[in-house]
């Protein structure tokens, strides 16, 4: 199963990483967002599955309101990528339902099983579905 | 017994009787001449009786003419017109009434004070004379007198103030030093309730009035104490401390109050001063928490960010030794940063718990991007407290061994496995990296990954011993340990 990632990081070199990771792990890159506004522009187009979430974005924007606004509006869930994962953050964020959590630095081999474990729980639903 | 009745009609008898009276008497007539006198009141004055009979009182007994104050005469004479006019008896107010120092030549007199009552002799209707009776209470008044010195010297050294408080009237007492710690006035006064509580916040007003509330009905006379504060005219606050006793006159009466205050301000502002300290303390405490959590997202940040621009060029490099040199310089960024990783997530600031750190390590190599086949790396760590310092190159050195081992032992080799082992033996830590390949090529040149080792262990002041073995070939680096 081919994922439609969303990268939502305001660092281009941290972004053209994930990228590259993203697309090495057979997925496909819906777009690169730097912060609130342009997330919510390529979403809106793109209708990507799942959103690699930076919590820290460009302009003092926060990941926390693009997680909400995707959730809220088109239902796609984060994996967040921070290095800044406070308890108090991640209880912050449980209303958006979080894939999973990443730090940093980002191990390519947990984004690998997290966007694995998100296709099996992706193929299980359509499964129960049908 | 018959005789008895004859005994008390003598006037010899009564006469007798006057003389023997326990208590103090003068007769006078109603000019104040002294027609007879008993023998305590000679006693007690220091006089002798044929010194006194036919003299006017007040001859017999002037005013001190060293005391500009004595006022003795004054009073008596007063007290006894009062008595022939009403034909009732008249107590009069202690007073201070020197006398005469018997048999001194140099008219010295001697400090004492009085209770005095005056009584007229009636005979049908008419006053015929005055007995004038005295105690002489100044081992009282004077050990009064030095009670009152003690306490204002009390009063002086702790500034204490002395106050009353009476429900019945519903007054103030206030000594000096209590009127003036509430600005009521510059002396001693009897204040309405009001008029002391005006200066009083209303939550500590009502706290007093409970106070008082509380013990009007209680059987025993208990301590009272609270703390207050009271508004000065100039609209400073003052922390006044009280403390006093319930005293009750008569069983049914309200009860009164008698208090004495401290002024605390002093001690409550320095309270006040330390509680903001305090204060000040824990949010200096919680900036610092906040500014070392920004500071290691900004480090873990900067690193992840310098690895992925090693990453990006490294996976844009044509295939061979640039991309190869470019992914392990990557790979040792990442190895850096993931210590700041542990770092900041066990809340420690200079030390890391390095057995979990390494296993965390190995699992991020095994699963490394390098381009070689599956490799199973073991990893059987002892549960050390690491300084940051000897952490990092201790991450680099593991980093560098488990990629070699990678590279050149097991190159080609399938299903063969990697272990990684740290251990403690005496001072030292023992690390140990050991595969089951082919072993280290005789002719292998030493290569960076080799040469970043060699300087690792001069850094870490550690000894490494390598070994060929069959198969295989592990690497033992002993590095001295202290316990954090």
């Amino acid at each position: 199963m081919t994922l439609n990632v969303l990268i939502v990081e305001d660092d281009f070199f941290i972004a053209l990483d994930l990228e590259d990771l993203v697309r090495g792990l057979g997925h496909q890159v819906a777009g690169v967002a730097r912060d609130v506004e342009g997330c919510k522009a390529t979403a809106a187009t793109e209708v990507p599955d799942v959103a690699l979430m930076d919590l820290r974005l460009a302009g003092g924007s926060s990941g926390i309101d693009a997680s909400r606004w995707l959730y809220d509006t088109l239902k796609v869930r984060c994996i967040f990528v921070s290095g800044n994962l406070d308890d108090a953050t991640r209880a912050e964020l449980a209303p958006v339902d979080p894939i999973a959590f990443i730090g940093k630095p980002i191990l390519p081999h947990l984004l690998e099983n997290e966007l694995s474990n998100f296709c099996t729980q992706q193929l299980l639903k359509s499964d129960q579905r049908q | 017994m018959t005789g008895s009745k004859t005994s008390n009609d003598d006037p010899k008898v009564g006469a007798a009787a006057f003389h023997a009276a326990p208590h103090g008497y003068l007769l006078l007539d109603n000019d104040f001449y002294i027609v007879d006198v008993n023998q305590r009141y000679t006693e007690l004055t220091q006089t002798r009786r044929e010194d006194l009979v036919g003299v006017g009182l007040f001859d017999a007994f002037p005013d001190n003419p060293q005391d500009p104050m004595a006022d003795g005469v004054n009073n008596l004479r007063q007290s006894l017109e009062v008595v022939l006019n009403t034909q009732k008896p008249h107590t009069m107010a202690v007073q201070k009434y020197d006398i005469p120092v018997r048999d001194s030549t140099d008219g010295r007199f001697e400090e004492r004070y009085w209770q005095p009552l005056n009584t007229p002799v009636l005979r049908n209707g008419e006053v015929i004379g005055l007995i004038h009776h005295v105690e002489d209470v100044t081992t009282e008044m004077l050990y009064r007198r030095d009670q009152a010195i003690r306490l204002r010297t009390a009063q002086r050294l702790q500034e204490l103030a002395f106050w009353e408080f009476d429900p019945s009237t519903d007054t103030v007492f206030a000594s000096k030093p209590f009127a003036v710690m509430h600005g009521l006035s510059d002396q001693e006064a009897t204040f309405s309730a009001d008029a002391f509580f005006v200066s009083i916040p209303p939550e500590d007003r009502n706290a007093i009035v409970g106070a008082f509330d509380m013990e009007i009905p209680e059987a025993g006379d208990k301590p009272i104490a609270f703390t207050y504060r009271a508004i000065q005219p100039d609209g400073c606050t003052r922390w006044i401390s009280s403390h006093g006793e319930v005293v009750r006159e008569t069983r049914d009466a309200l009860p009164r109050f008698m208090m004495v205050s401290m002024d605390i301000t002093t001690a409550k502002r320095r309270e006040h001063k330390l509680a903001q300290a305090v204060d000040e303390r824990d949010l200096l405490l919680a900036q610092k928490e906040a500014l070392l959590a920004e500071v290691n997202h900004r480090i873990k940040n900067s690193l992840q960010l310098v690895s992925s621009i090693l990453k990006t060029d490294a996976r844009r490099a044509q295939a061979g030794e640039i991309r190869e040199r470019l992914e392990r310089a990557a790979a040792r960024v990442r190895a850096v940063t993931s210590v700041h990783e542990v770092l900041y997530r066990s809340n420690e600031i200079a030390s890391v718990e390095f057995g979990i750190y390494l296993r965390e390590l190995c699992k991020a190599l095994e699963a490394g991007e390098a381009t070689h086949a599956p490799v199973t790396v073991h990893c059987d760590p002892i549960d050390v407290q690491l300084h940051a310092d000897e952490a990092i190159p201790l991450a680099l050195m593991v980093n560098e061994l488990v990629t070699n081992s990678i590279k050149h032992g097991l190159s080609g080799v399938e299903g063969d496995a990697i272990t990684v082992k740290t251990s403690l033996d005496g001072q030292d830590l023992v690390l140990q990296v050991a595969d089951n390949g082919t072993g280290k090529p005789g002719d292998a040149k030493p290569g960076q990954g080799s040469f970043i080792i060699e300087g690792l262990v001069v850094q870490l002041g550690a000894k490494m011993v390598t070994a060929e073995c069959s198969p295989g070939y592990s690497v033992t680096i002993r590095i001295p340990y202290e316990a954090v």
